[in-house]
């Protein structure tokens, strides 16, 4: 039994590092959402002001990788063959996993922002001073139905934030990938060089996609 | 005056206890999420996922994409509100059996607003009145209910299913009043043009999506997996959509685990 003392000194601890931390998380979910927010602004304009073309395709790289963390979600994607991979095959792999998820991204942006549409944040929820998800509703006009998209960001080590996940309805973009890339691992006998030659593959293959279809 | 009030704190009570009892099923059930998924009939699945690849692209596709090109987007739009609009009577039955009194009332409410003022269901006026749509099955009151997912399936046609979905879709099929009906006047056509219209109108709704897991994808038949289960179990814990969607369930999303979690790469 839990002396009355103790349980009361218990529940003011709890109850003192619980509201500190909501505190300092809701001031990071504030701050993540005007983040989601610029970033969302930043590539809207400039698909907006901009001519498709190399130059538009560069901006957006630099975007993606401002506000990805894509080294740490290419790890995370990788699951526990990432601890299997051999020295040279990470340094590979997260190369070319950088290339494959601006091509898709970069792909879907397209895809997608062919018209007008808009992005607004409506609410977040902090974790910690770290971690926190931000909602958020695109609007399209073809349709009245906005679409709900998720943000995770996190803090990196020097305290820049950064996207880590997409989840729209549910579904989260690192989450499938990672199923994605386990099944084409395990359909290689377990090697993560199989995984390196099919991304090698299907990025060529989306990348002259993208040439056919500007020419 | 006394016993409507009387009778609203017993749908209180009832409400409270069933939403909590809902919480601990839902924590109970919740799947995790990993990579390997349970998946045992692999081989058999990935035949049948190649030949309804098969079936999309010789006739669901093309149909999806004269429909895009035929009818203007406010008239898919009314047609796909009309689809949704005659499944309210399911929404409502499993709203009821997960014991979802609020959720049962907002289904209800749409149903009558929008078959009346939204003409047989083509216009959505409920969801301007506040009154967002949502979607349930029979699978996720079984889930609800504290039923697992099981193995992982793919029926033909259908596409990705599980033995818990499996047995939801046939419940919902036969507790649909209109099925009900064509059943006792002997009408098969009615159910299958609805099927069939139903399977355009989605392929349709989704077209930019289906197309994108389709193209970037490196394992698509993995891709739609992950997809699916991800999007069910979002689905049995109502947090889909831009509907009811207050910030204590987006603290829900915590729980899965995500890239920047050194621990879960490292430790494994």
């Amino acid at each position: 039994m839990i002396s009355r003392r103790k349980f009361v000194a218990f529940a003011l601890c709890a109850t003192i590092t619980l509201s500190t931390t909501s505190a300092w998380a809701k001031d990071f979910g504030k701050e993540a959402e005007a983040f989601v927010q610029s970033l969302a602004d930043n590539a809207i304009s400039s698909f907006r002001t901009m001519e498709a073309g190399p130059d538009r395709e560069k901006e957006f790289r630099r975007l993606l990788n401002e506000g990805f963390d894509v080294r740490a979600i290419g790890k995370w994607v990788l699951g526990r063959y990432w601890r299997k991979a051999k020295d040279d095959e990470k340094e590979e792999y997260l190369n070319l996993f950088e290339d494959f998820i601006i091509v898709t991204y970069s792909n879907r942006f397209k895809d997608y922002s062919s018209s007008d549409i808009t992005l607004k944040v409506t609410e977040s929820v902090a974790k910690n001073e770290a971690d926190a998800i931000v909602r958020s509703q695109i609007k399209r006009p073809q349709s009245s139905e906005p679409i709900m998209v998720d943000w995770r960001i996190k803090a990196n080590k020097s305290n820049e934030l950064k996207v880590v996940d997409v989840v729209v309805a549910g579904v989260s973009m690192s989450q499938t990938q990672r199923s994605e890339f386990s099944s084409v691992i395990k359909n290689n006998g377990g090697k993560v060089s199989g995984l390196i030659n099919a991304l090698k593959t299907k990025t060529a293959q989306l990348v002259s996609n993208i040439d056919s279809a500007a020419n | 005056m006394t016993k409507p009030v009387a009778q609203k704190k017993w749908i209180k009570k009832v409400g409270g206890i069933a939403a909590v009892s809902v919480i601990l099923a839902g924590c109970a059930t919740q799947p995790q999420l990993s990579d390997e998924a349970n998946d045992p009939l692999e081989g058999l699945n990935r035949a049948v996922f190649g030949f309804n690849d098969l079936l999309d692209t010789w006739f669901l596709r093309p149909a999806a994409t004269l429909y895009r090109g035929l009818l203007p987007p406010p008239i898919q739009e009314g047609i796909h509100n009309a689809l949704s609009n005659l499944s309210t009577p399911i929404v409502l039955l499993n709203d009821i059996l997960q014991g979802e009194p609020d959720r049962a009332m907002t289904t209800l409410s749409r149903f009558a607003i929008n078959s009346t003022v939204g003409v047989l269901g083509f216009g959505d006026p409920a969801s301007e009145m506040g009154h967002k749509a949502h979607k349930e099955d029979f699978g996720q009151t079984l889930a609800v209910w504290g039923a697992g997912e099981g193995a992982y399936l793919v029926l033909p046609i259908f596409g990705p299913s599980n033995p818990r979905d499996v047995v939801g879709r046939v419940v919902d099929y036969f507790s649909d009043p209109i099925n009900i009906w064509a059943h006792n006047v002997d009408n098969n056509g009615v159910p299958i043009a609805r099927g069939v219209l139903t399977a355009v109108d989605t392929r349709a709704h989704y077209y930019d999506a289906i197309e994108d897991m389709k193209k970037n994808s490196l394992d698509p038949y993995a891709a739609l997996r992950s997809f699916y289960r991800q999007n069910r179990t979002a689905e049995i814990r109502n947090d889909t959509g831009p509907t009811v969607s207050p910030s204590p369930n987006l603290s829900y999303d915590f729980n899965s685990p995500s890239p920047g979690d050194e621990e879960v790469t490292e430790a494994r």
